[in-house]
């Protein structure tokens, strides 16, 4: 049992309260959609989407930021898409994780994460000769397949039209995905290169809430991309990343970078639908399903790209449902991915999108980011959904 | 008087309109009335009947019988299937074309727009999984009732699991719709109701915000249910089909542990909310007439200017009966605005019977009407004294003698007795506050006060008050609404002035048009409101303010108990019946509703009348009512005050005394629901035909046979053969329903003999076993539900004489059965008619 005092106009409920910036708590009318609409439910923790607007409205700032609540909410939105004052709970949670009182709960992997991120630009510390030596060691294995030096993976070529800023995991556990984009980058037939001085396209500055640090690892990517004075910056497949270099980074760094953003999704559309490559739809002959990451999806309204693209080069695009504006989180969302030992806690966290998978049938799952990627994987070995999941892009380099 | 060259034309056919037309054609006007649709009855006639073994109260079956009425007009002309399509203003008024298979020119001097509301659609937002065959709207509920086949959509298992979602398409500004639609509360409980009766094993859950808890009635209803069903404050709006046999899934907080879990439903009722029909935009556009944001015409009093009245679920989201008293209120209102005379007010004098606020307001309304008005004050309050008004204070009502246009009312002033005649009389004798509770906190005695003390310590000298204010809505009590209306009116005005307001709640009561608006700026202006769990109670200590009050509240985790540090904390008080209403309702031979209030809830009457032609009730002595219902109520009293006056209500079938054949027993008297029989001489009854209602208790009561009705005996004790099935069947229900029936049906007429009959009161034994002499093999007696006779007393006395009948003869109940039934249960009605044929009348 633990009393707690109301508090008007709280340090918190201060900073809050913009319609414009859908942050606006004190509108709360406590009706209780939120709390029908996240998708962790039963089972052990989880947020309570109410409470913890009403924390924040009340005045109940101690009470908030020490609640681990704030660091189980997959900030995927779904509970306030249907929020009858228009409250985005994304905006609420980043905000009070970014509260000093805050700072103790903050997952130990993403704290470390973002001080290597800080200090060595790469969340896993990766250096740049570790990723000189990682790329010469592909570009080697490249060779072997393929004898025409443009099938190698560029870097640092200053006037390149695309740089491509790949998932850290890309370097890491995952090269196979960062060699099949190199073949799709090769297939479009464009000079494109990679950086050696910047070489990660995440940036968990947003997770905590902390506009400062994800102003500074944006910095990190932008002085890069804008020192190599590429056309384009395509980003892997990542949810997160989407939204802040793409949808926020003007806003961000004040400034318009000296360069577009797109997704290597978007780009092998553009490439797919100008006849650039031709796909192979019977590459994958079966049915395919699409997961929207919440990040691509609700919060940046990009439903229709990675669709599109997936059903030129599968049989079939099979929804889930709900999808798109409703779409349900993979679990692993807000920085839940990130933190090692979350693993018991996305299990339950993504019961939900593993039970729409098993009735949606299909055996093949797609999705366009990789964090999704890893936790679908991840469910689908836990449920026993026995589905092989994939991301759109991948699949489109195996169409080619 | 009888004036053919007035003109009015009313757009849409539901119980507004329609009202508004019965009203206008008493006055002799002559009323164009224009319905879209190939039939009258609008969305009212769509709903179901909610009565359970007894009626509901949710007036939805008088629709059906006002549109029964629209064809015993005299001066209103009905255009089916048709649309204005021209509207110009002329010198006289306007010039509208009628649209139908052919087009109308007419001309009209005034206009009444009741064109009525259309029903939000869930699938307009896509979480709610419409298309699944296991969810369902309220409005589709009702049409399974009336098709009586709610067993047939649940299925077969002991349980069935049934979730009702409260404020679907209401209360919500992302959609555009942050308005309370009024009536889904009412309308979910009811129906909540009638699947318990039907299947009292059914496992409810309720998901409501606020369940808007007020009203004539509807407190009774929900505490008759509430522990029957699961309440719980939170709706969902994501509908889970589930991946097993569990059925539809929806997540939400268990109340007991906060805990967020699954839940699953067989059946889930999305209780939709009322929107503007934007068809309309066009018209009114061409008729300039202003719209606000959602899409409903502004009225003032029901006027939007220049001779163009508008009433009803155009306005805004409204009920039935409150729809019907805006018709007679915009009919009075069109009536002045002809400028016909009206027939001498200064002649009849009313007696207000109430000299607190709702008295004193009704009775100034009736002076400015040009009546003349005694005004009896019970207690000794402070009215001013007003021009035609006669007060007699500290003065209580000992007895009212007479019938309408003729009361005798006589009263006591301490110890003096004085006497009045007069020609009606208007109940407003409010309610009373219940002093506050001081239980829990008493050691703060200084702090702690009553709304109406706070009201009255600072009426403006607000810099006085301290800077920490915390009002309760509900102590001890439930919320009554237009308390909770006045507090957040007076929380915003402390808010504005730089105080910190805070508001303990169970429920917001949303009421009218504005209200969830209201409540939404004052939340946006950091008025902070919470939801008290309802325990552990609310409890006082001391603190960092000068009182600390602490609560659970409702939508925090659990193991927390919160603090709310003030300097004053302002109570409501207890609103209560007046505990002189029995006696009230004795001298007037009137009923007092289960809370304790002045009146039946009996629909047929309200909501300001009574079965006693002239006597009418406003104000909180029967009713929940803002200042804005209780202008309604009066204008609505005003209305039916000049129809009465002008002669357009009457007896349409008068009984009469044969005074020959009378034997002064008065049983008559004793019996008459309508208080129309008056003693003349030495002991005589006579009915007074103004006052009667033609229902023929008395008939059927008088024991020497000396009471007769006009057109008596349609049908009954003739000397014909009857058939082998004989119905007889209320005029007011189950005769209506019966008429309604579809004609593929029509079949089941061979053999069977429906015989209307005034009021099934009117039946006397007699009457009852005449059929069998003439060859009947069945009889069905089939009358009002319990609670919607308008003769009160109806359905229980046939109920009795059946009961006698039966065992005066042996006649089993398969042979003469009695059944309740309402206007708008056709296929309840045919079902009766075809059990009763195939011999299962039992």
């Amino acid at each position: 049992m633990s009393h707690t005092s109301l508090v008007f106009n709280s340090p918190f409920f201060d900073t809050l309260n913009q319609k414009e910036r859908d942050d606006n708590i004190a509108e709360c009318l406590t009706c209780g959609i939120c709390v029908s609409r996240c998708t962790w439910y039963d089972g052990e923790g989880g947020p309570n989407p109410r409470q913890m607007v009403r924390m924040a409205q009340l005045g109940l700032d101690d009470l908030l930021a020490q609640n681990p609540m704030i660091w189980d909410c997959m900030v995927c939105n779904h509970c306030t898409e249907a929020c009858p004052m228009g409250i985005t709970m994304g905006e609420v949670i980043r905000k009070a994780r970014s509260l000093k009182m805050a700072e103790d709960l903050i997952p130990q992997d993403i704290r470390d994460g973002i001080k290597r991120r800080l200090e060595t630009g790469d969340v896993n510390g990766f250096t740049k000769t570790d990723f000189i030596e990682t790329i010469d060691w592909l570009n080697e294995e490249i060779k072997d397949e393929n004898d025409d030096p443009k099938a190698l993976i560029p870097y640092d070529q200053q006037g390149a039209r695309y740089l491509y800023l790949p998932n850290p995991r890309e370097l890491g556990m995952n090269v196979m995905h960062l060699t099949a984009m190199a073949r799709l980058f090769y297939a479009f037939g464009e000079p494109w290169t990679m950086s050696s001085r910047h070489t990660d396209v995440t940036n968990w500055g947003y997770f905590i809430g902390d506009d400062d640090i994800t102003r500074t690892m944006a910095l990190q990517v932008v002085e890069a991309a804008e020192d190599l004075g590429i056309k384009t910056l395509v980003l892997s497949e990542c949810g997160h990343a989407f939204v802040v270099l793409r949808k926020l980074l003007h806003e961000l760094i004040g400034r318009k970078p000296g360069f577009n953003v797109m997704s290597i999704v978007e780009l092998t559309l553009e490439m797919a639908e100008k006849g650039a490559i031709k796909l192979n739809r019977e590459t994958h002959p079966y049915p395919i399903i699409y997961h929207d990451p919440c990040n691509l999806g609700r919060k940046s309204g990009v439903f229709e790209v990675p669709r599109r693209l997936l059903s030129m080069v599968c049989r079939e695009v099979v929804e889930l449902h709900p999808n798109r504006q409703n779409a349900v989180c993979c679990g692993g969302g807000g920085g839940l991915l990130q933190d090692s030992t979350s693993l018991k806690k996305r299990m339950i966290s993504g019961k939900a999108k593993a039970d729409q998978i098993r009735v949606a049938g299909a055996k093949h799952v797609a999705t366009a980011c990789l964090s999704c990627h890893r936790q679908l994987t991840e469910l689908s070995k836990e449920y026993k959904l026995e589905v092989k999941v994939d991301t759109v892009a991948a699949l489109a380099e195996e169409a080619l | 008087m009888e004036n053919r060259s007035h003109n009015v034309l009313i757009i849409g056919g539901g119980v507004a309109g329609m009202t508004a037309a019965k009203v206008l054609d008493g006055f002799g006007v002559h009323v164009h009335l224009i319905e879209k649709t190939d039939h009258l009855g609008g969305k009212a006639l769509d709903w179901a009947c909610m009565a359970t073994d007894t009626c509901q109260y949710c007036s939805a079956c008088l629709c059906a019988e006002l549109v029964n009425q629209m064809k015993l007009l005299d001066n209103a002309k009905v255009y089916l299937d048709s649309a204005v399509t021209g509207f110009k203003p002329i010198d006289s008024g306007y010039q509208v074309t009628i649209q139908n298979k052919r087009q109308t020119v007419i001309h009209v001097q005034a206009v009444l727009i009741a064109t009525g509301l259309k029903i939000f659609d869930p699938s307009e937002v896509d979480f709610y999984e419409y298309n699944h065959a296991g969810v369902m709207t309220t409005a589709e509920l009702n049409e399974i009732f009336k098709e009586e086949r709610l067993k047939d959509i649940l299925p077969e298992t002991g349980s069935p699991r049934i979730a009702f979602i409260q404020c679907v398409g209401s209360r919500n500004r992302e959609l555009g719709l942050d308005y309370c639609s009024q009536v889904c509360c009412k309308v979910a409980i009811r129906q909540a109701t009638k699947v318990l009766h039907q299947i009292p094993n059914a496992s409810i859950t309720f998901f409501h915000i606020d369940l808007q808890n007020f009203g004539k009635i509807f407190r009774t209803q929900v505490g008759n249910i509430d522990h029957r069903i699961k309440m719980v404050q939170g709706i969902p709006a994501r509908i889970l089909p589930s991946t097993d046999q569990e059925g539809l899934a929806v997540i939400q907080e268990d109340p007991e542990n906060k805990k967020r879990t699954a839940l699953h439903f067989d059946k889930i009722i999305l209780a939709v909310g009322m929107r503007a029909d934007h068809d309309n935009l066009r018209l009114f556009k061409d008729m300039e007439l202003p719209v606000d944001e959602w899409g409903f015409l502004m009225a003032e009093n029901s006027s939007v200017g220049k001779g163009i009245y508008a009433i009803g679920t155009v306005t805004g989201p409204t009920d039935i009966l409150t729809s019907c008293e805006q018709g007679k209120k915009a009919a009075l209102n069109i009536i002045k605005g002809l400028d016909m005379e009206p027939p001498e007010p200064k002649k009849y004098t009313i007696a207000v019977i109430g000299g607190g606020r709702d008295g004193y307001k009704t009775a100034a309304a009736m002076v400015q009407e040009g009546y003349s008005v005694v005004l009896l004050d019970e207690d000794n309050h402070d009215a001013p004294d007003h021009e035609g008004i006669t007060t007699f204070r500290k003065s209580r009502l000992t007895g009212v003698s007479g019938v309408f246009g003729d009361f005798h009312i006589s009263a006591k002033n301490e110890g003096h007795k004085w006497d009045a005649d007069v020609s009606a009389m208007i109940i407003a004798s409010g309610s009373r506050k219940k002093p506050l509770s001081r239980d829990g906190f008493e050691p703060f005695e200084n702090s702690v006060m009553t709304f109406s003390d706070f009201v009255q310590k600072y009426p403006n000298n607000h810099d006085q008050i301290p800077a920490n204010i915390t009002f309760l809505l509900d102590h001890e009590a439930p919320e009554w609404k237009a308390n909770a209306g006045e507090v957040l009116s007076k929380a915003m005005t402390l808010q504005k002035q730089g105080k910190y307001v805070t508001i303990i709640m169970k429920k917001m009561l949303v009421n009218g048009l504005n209200g969830q608006r209201k409540y939404d700026q004052a939340r946006k202006a950091g008025i902070q409101f919470l939801r008290a769990a309802s325990s552990p109670r609310i409890t006082a200590g001391k603190g960092k303010g000068t009182i600390n009050i602490q609560i659970k509240e409702t939508t925090l985790p659990p193991e927390i108990t919160l603090d709310i540090p003030c300097d004053l904390l302002v109570v409501p008080e207890m609103i209560q019946p007046s505990p002189e209403n029995k006696r009230l309702a004795g001298i007037l031979g009137q009923m007092i509703d289960e809370e304790g209030f002045l009146q039946s809830p009996n629909t047929r009457h309200r909501l300001t009348g009574s079965p006693r032609r002239g006597v009418f009730f406003t104000g909180s002595c029967h009713d929940e009512t803002d200042d804005q219902d209780l202008d309604l109520e009066i204008d609505s009293i005003k209305a039916s005050l000049r129809s009465l006056f002008s002669g357009h209500i009457q007896a349409d079938n008068p009984a009469t005394i044969h005074e020959a054949k009378c034997a002064r027993c008065l049983t008559c008297l004793r019996a008459c629901p309508h208080g129309a029989i008056i003693l003349r001489g030495q002991f005589q009854p006579i009915i007074v035909e103004e006052a009667c209602f033609g229902c023929g208790v008395c008939v059927s009561a008088c024991p020497s046979n000396a009471i007769s009705q006009q057109d008596e005996k349609k049908g009954i004790n003739s000397d014909h053969p009857m058939s082998k099935v004989v119905v007889f069947a209320c005029e007011r229900s189950a005769y209506l329903a019966e008429m309604s029936i579809k004609g593929e049906k029509a079949g089941y007429k061979e053999d069977v003999q429906v015989i209307p009959v005034r009021c099934a009161s009117s039946l006397d034994i007699r009457s009852i076993l005449d059929p069998f002499l003439k060859g009947a093999e069945k009889v069905l007696v089939a009358a009002c539900h319990e609670g919607n006779c308008r003769s009160m007393v109806g359905t229980r006395l046939a109920d009795t004489r059946i009961k006698l009948a039966r065992r005066n003869t042996g006649i089993t109940e398969s042979e003469l059965a009695f059944r309740t039934i309402a206007a708008n249960e056709p296929e309840k009605m045919f079902q009766l008619i075809h059990l009763a044929k195939s011999g299962k009348a039992g």
